[in-house]
């Protein structure tokens, strides 16, 4: 599934999600399957904190680690889709 | 029927009134909070032909039954009901109900159970966690043998006070170890008692027993044995630490059965955010104990305590 820049993210609120060590945990209530992320993931992740589109992520990424849009995209969409693909973010457009 | 219970004891935190006499347990005089009561029941208990079967349709009452011949009912984080057949070995019975059934009690009540061995280091709790026979008793008694108190083997209760901090709270003064470890302490085979008849481990008492209140939990060594010659030893953080955290809570599967899953997870997080975690891996050819407890106080005094050398 492709994402498009309008598209809204959201997290998947039946996660239950902590910190520790500074890093984010999740972990699925339904069948205890976990994931940990990575600084950067943690911080994407505390973006989402309400429902966020696309393009309002990135420019908030780019303003925040001084990179261009074109960086930005390459390196937080694949991130992005593993998130989906785990069901830990949803799309509603 | 309650002037049958007669006896008094604390465990885990928590003050018990029982039934059954609990040789295990350190005694207790004044109020109490967790009520064991047993019934005698004639004929079978409908139960599994064998092992363990755990029910719990209602969080409040969480039932496990042992083959056909004990029940426990663990009822409200303060009862447990256990209904045996007449002839049931008394000793089968304490295994059990200071094992599983307690277990359940904890996780009703929301507490923490970890599953290892705590000493007491500098005022504070100390835990040694890992899988079955990676040597978590074993070291704790090496530790007791240095002067050392111990304050529970086998079930860790840990939780949070007021300000956020974990506490561990003692469980009672004996030990669990295997044969090997026994002839290691020079403890002598005939004095022991078996914790089940044919069974190649063996109730120890424990010779230093830290029983009084709980102590600030400090930090958690895992351990692990690997087939090189070295010791090795690294701090565990972030995802891992919940991982391994999680997956030695005692009992992990009544998390679930009681639905418990949010509690439990917050509590784990509020206790892994304030302890070190450390991984220790040791020689499995040679358990070389003097050496262990030596790298174990220097990593608590260098690592939690900052005290350079």
């Amino acid at each position: 599934m492709e994402l498009k820049d309008n598209d809204i993210l959201s997290r998947n609120a039946a996660m239950m999600f902590s910190e520790m060590d500074g890093e984010v945990v999740m972990m699925s209530v339904e069948n205890s399957e976990y994931y940990g992320l990575n600084q950067i993931g943690s911080h994407i992740w505390k973006c989402l904190e309400s429902p966020l589109a696309l393009n309002d992520l990135f420019a908030k990424l780019t303003d925040e680690f001084d990179i261009d849009i074109e960086k930005c995209k390459e390196d937080t969409m694949p991130f992005l889709r593993t998130l989906m693909e785990k069901n830990l973010i949803f799309i509603n457009a | 029927m309650n002037n049958s219970s007669k006896y008094s004891y604390n465990a885990f935190g928590m003050n018990i009134l029982s039934d059954i006499l609990l040789p295990e347990l350190q005694e207790h005089k004044g109020t109490h909070d967790v009520r064991i009561s047993k019934r005698i029941v004639e004929g079978v208990l409908d139960g599994p032909e064998n092992g363990m079967r755990y029910e719990c349709s209602d969080p409040s009452n969480f039932i496990i039954t042992i083959r056909k011949t004990i029940r426990f009912n663990i009822k409200d984080g303060n009862s447990i009901i256990i209904e045996i057949r007449p002839e049931t070995d008394e000793k089968l019975i304490r295994l059990f109900l200071l094992g599983t059934a307690f277990a359940a009690l904890i996780h009703q009540k929301m507490l923490f159970p970890l599953h290892g061995s705590a000493i007491r280091f500098n005022d504070a709790g100390i835990i040694f966690t890992g899988p079955s026979g990676a040597g978590k008793s074993t070291i704790a008694a090496a530790f007791s043998d240095a002067g050392y108190d111990i304050l529970c083997d086998d079930i860790c209760v840990i939780n949070l006070n007021d300000y956020s901090k974990p506490l561990v709270y003692p469980a009672f003064p004996q030990m669990k170890l295997w044969k090997d470890s026994v002839m290691e302490f020079q403890h002598n085979e005939q004095d022991l008692k078996r914790i089940l008849d044919g069974f190649e481990k063996f109730a120890v008492p424990m010779k230093k027993f830290y029983g009084k209140n709980p102590l600030p939990l400090h930090a958690v060594f895992l351990l692990e044995k690997h087939d090189r010659a070295n010791f090795a030893i690294e701090e565990v953080k972030g995802i891992d630490k919940f991982k391994l955290l999680f997956e030695h809570t005692y009992r992990p599967q009544f998390i679930n059965l009681l639905k418990i899953q949010q509690q439990h997870f917050t509590l784990l997080n509020g206790i892994g955010n304030e302890i070190k975690l450390f991984r220790i891996i040791r020689p499995e050819a040679n358990y070389r104990l003097n050496e262990m407890v030596t790298l174990i106080i220097e990593t608590l005094n260098q690592q939690v305590y900052g005290i350079k050398r």
